[in-house]
């Protein structure tokens, strides 16, 4: 005796539903992968043209190379002051060489540090938003201006930061002089270079 | 004899109705995006994709305008596509007619000679083929020409623009940022452009 095959429990999958299917997956595709591209579009960064006379910056940063930056902000000045007391032996020139040659050593950051630094820069600028800063970059001529442009980006973060950058390199340092003046009732550092 | 009528639904079921709707409005979506895209493609617009600008984080940015406005130095290989190949330097100058793309300008600065190549002056004396002139002078002399033209008096909206390749060294910037300073308030500030990353800069 034989036995009609049941096909009842046969569950196919309807052709008309897996075309939809499929093409609503490959058009999600489409859209989403559009969408990623469309923030990447043309901006515009505004730089200042530098003035030839002396200025006033917060935080003075030097690129040395790709890896290593020297920043110097107000936090310098309480150890110029110790440093000047500490050489009193030394004649003016050769304790100014050493001021600056310790002023570097002590400030030179790596680009890890530096991002920390500009981290919180910014935080504090953020925070007092009734106070302007000024920030200063020097960059030597063979690095990338890239690495310029994302010191600048970072602080046109905030508001109430101002930036310039001109050219220059570390060794012109080791030339200037360092002095420390009184402005507005504040220690302030003066470089000539 | 009576005959039984056969009453038959028609109509659309509604799942199918939801699916036919979505599948036109996800299309739709698509389309729209595309011809953008490629419209502007087209147009010289819409190059960034090829032309390696520095991805920057940034909020205090302006727009760029689909047609130059102003001066534009533009520094990018020789051949895009070769890496290798010697920078060029090209002075974009607006046209006061009609309005130019940066490609169309850049095809009208290769026709008038307004472009320079970013060599050592040995390395410019070494190949016949290479115009001598300085791309340090060529750069001075369109900022000068341009301002002249231009920017006769001091005023904050004066502005030039740099669109420049990610290995631009800093020299370059730097010289165009002092031949405008030269200019005193004349152009009081450049603009550089950068690419709108989401995940670069250094502060997040």
């Amino acid at each position: 005796m034989s036995f009609k095959k049941s096909t009842q429990g046969r569950q196919a999958v309807e052709l008309v539903s897996l075309i939809d299917m499929i093409f609503i997956l490959l058009v999600f595709f489409l859209v989403t992968s559009f969408a990623i591209k469309m923030p990447l579009q043309e901006r515009l960064l505004m730089v200042p043209t530098p003035e030839k006379k002396p200025g006033r910056a917060q935080i003075f940063i030097q690129i040395i190379n790709e890896n290593e930056i020297f920043w110097l902000d107000e936090s310098a000045n309480r150890d110029v002051e110790a440093w000047d007391r500490e050489l009193f032996y030394l004649l003016g020139d050769q304790k100014n060489k050493e001021i600056i040659r310790r002023l570097i050593r002590t400030n030179t950051l790596s680009m890890g540090d530096f991002q920390q630094k500009l981290r919180d820069f910014i935080g504090e600028a953020r925070l007092n938003r009734d106070r302007t800063y000024f920030s200063l970059i020097r960059s030597p001529d063979d690095i990338p201006y890239v690495t310029v442009m994302k010191i600048l980006s970072s602080l046109s973060q905030a508001d109430n930061v101002e930036y310039g950058c001109l050219g220059g390199k570390i060794e012109d340092l080791y030339s200037s002089k360092v002095t420390t003046a009184v402005y507005q009732g504040k220690t302030v550092l003066k470089l000539d270079f | 004899m009576a005959f039984k009528h056969i009453h038959e639904k028609k109509g659309l079921s509604l799942p199918s109705l939801i699916d036919i709707i979505f599948l036109l409005l996800i299309f739709f979506m698509a389309t729209i995006n595309m011809s953008t895209v490629i419209s502007d493609r087209n147009r010289g617009i819409y190059t960034q994709e090829k032309f390696n600008l520095p991805e920057v984080r940034n909020r205090k940015t302006g727009q760029v305008q689909k047609f130059l406005t102003t001066l534009m130095l533009q520094i990018e290989h020789e051949n895009p596509q070769d890496g290798n190949s010697p920078l060029v330097v090209y002075a974009l100058w607006p046209s006061q007619g009609d309005s130019l793309s940066i490609s169309q300008a850049k095809q009208r600065a290769i026709v008038e000679m307004k472009y320079a190549y970013l060599l050592s002056e040995s390395e410019r004396l070494n190949d016949p083929k290479i115009p001598d002139i300085s791309p340090y002078d060529f750069i001075a002399r369109q900022i000068n020409q341009y301002a002249d033209r231009f920017f006769r008096s001091g005023s904050p909206n004066n502005y030039i623009e740099v669109r420049a390749i990610q290995k631009t060294e800093f020299k370059i910037i730097n010289h165009i940022l002092n031949t405008c300073s030269a200019l005193k308030d004349r152009i009081p500030h450049i603009y550089i452009r950068t690419l709108s990353g989401e995940l670069s800069g250094y502060v997040i």
